[in-house]
């Protein structure tokens, strides 16, 4: 065996050995070459460099879709993160969780007002109007109070007579044929009808009486009459 | 110990080059722009490690973008 062959077959080998493992290696740290390109994006949008920053996020885009990815993932949590990310490019407006939704993702539900109704069950409610009832009849017997005060002899004349109240005031004080008009004058004896003031002022009042003496001041009121 | 004309002279340089180099910061962003490179560089590296060389060639891309856009404005 020649010495130049051996060494090729061990350095071609060799490099069949390192080459997967390097790859390996390599794929191990994409998660760090996408938070590299991700810090540069945000370092470029910052300066106003927005068509690279662009051109950064396709390519990060494109490391998201890429099958290799999967190939890289060490765990199933690795999976399952990769495949929430390919979902929400798929379509970021949906939730990812459905049951746990985050801001501003969207939620659709379908209306219940659409929903068709059933056919409501045919059934009849029947009422009867108390208005139509006739009004009950009043038979003469239920009136029989009004005759018996008459049949007790309580009431010697007819009771609407009696109890009319503007009647008997007008009795009590009708004025009489002598009346003069004047309440105070009806009050007065009726011998010499409208001259008792005369009367008086004719009157004969003995001076005596009026005056009054020093005998009068020892008097009290007791001792008058 | 020092010659004070020298002395001199050495904080006035270190002055002129911070002054001036503050100026072309703000004036082009020159160490964000590298970090950017150097982030980017780190990137294609990684992807060219793992064999996936398209994403490599873009990342590269972008780079040469970007040096042809300061070169351009520097100029």
């Amino acid at each position: 065996m020649a010495k130049n062959n051996f060494q090729d077959e061990l350095m071609l080998g060799m490099q069949q050995e390192l080459q997967p493992y390097e790859k390996k290696q390599g794929m191990g740290n994409l998660v760090k070459a996408a938070e590299y390109l991700h810090a540069a994006i945000e370092i470029l949008e910052e300066d106003g460099l927005t068509a690279n920053a662009d051109q950064i996020l396709r390519i990060l885009g494109k490391l998201a879709t890429s099958e290799d990815v999967n190939d890289v993932a060490s765990s199933k949590k690795d999976v399952d993160f990769y495949n929430k990310i390919m979902r929400w490019l798929e379509d970021p407006a949906t939730p990812v969780d459905p049951e746990n939704p985050q801001p501003n993702e969207e939620l659709s539900f379908t209306s219940l007002k659409d929903v068709p109704k059933e056919k409501p069950v045919e059934e009849e409610l029947q009422f009867t109007s108390l208005f139509d009832e006739p009004e009950p009849t009043i038979s003469n017997e239920d009136m029989v109070f009004k005759s018996i005060a008459n049949e007790l002899g309580l009431i010697d004349s007819d009771p609407e007579e009696v109890s009319d109240s503007e009647s008997l005031f007008d009795d009590k004080f009708t004025r009489s044929d002598n009346s003069t008009g004047d309440w105070f004058d009806d009050q007065m004896p009726k011998s010499s009808p409208g001259t008792w003031d005369e009367d008086l002022l004719e009157a004969d009042i003995p001076e005596d009486s009026l005056e009054i003496t020093e005998n009068d001041l020892d008097k009290t009121f007791e001792d008058s009459d | 110990m020092f010659k004070n004309a020298s002395f001199e002279n050495e904080i006035y340089r270190s002055m002129e080059k911070n002054l001036v180099s503050n100026q072309v910061e703000t004036k082009y962003g020159f160490k964000r722009l590298a970090q950017v490179v150097d982030y980017l560089n780190a990137a294609a590296e990684i992807f060219d490690q793992a064999g996936m060389t398209e994403q490599a060639k873009e990342v590269t891309e972008v780079l040469q973008g970007l040096a042809q856009q300061f070169s351009s404005k520097t100029s």
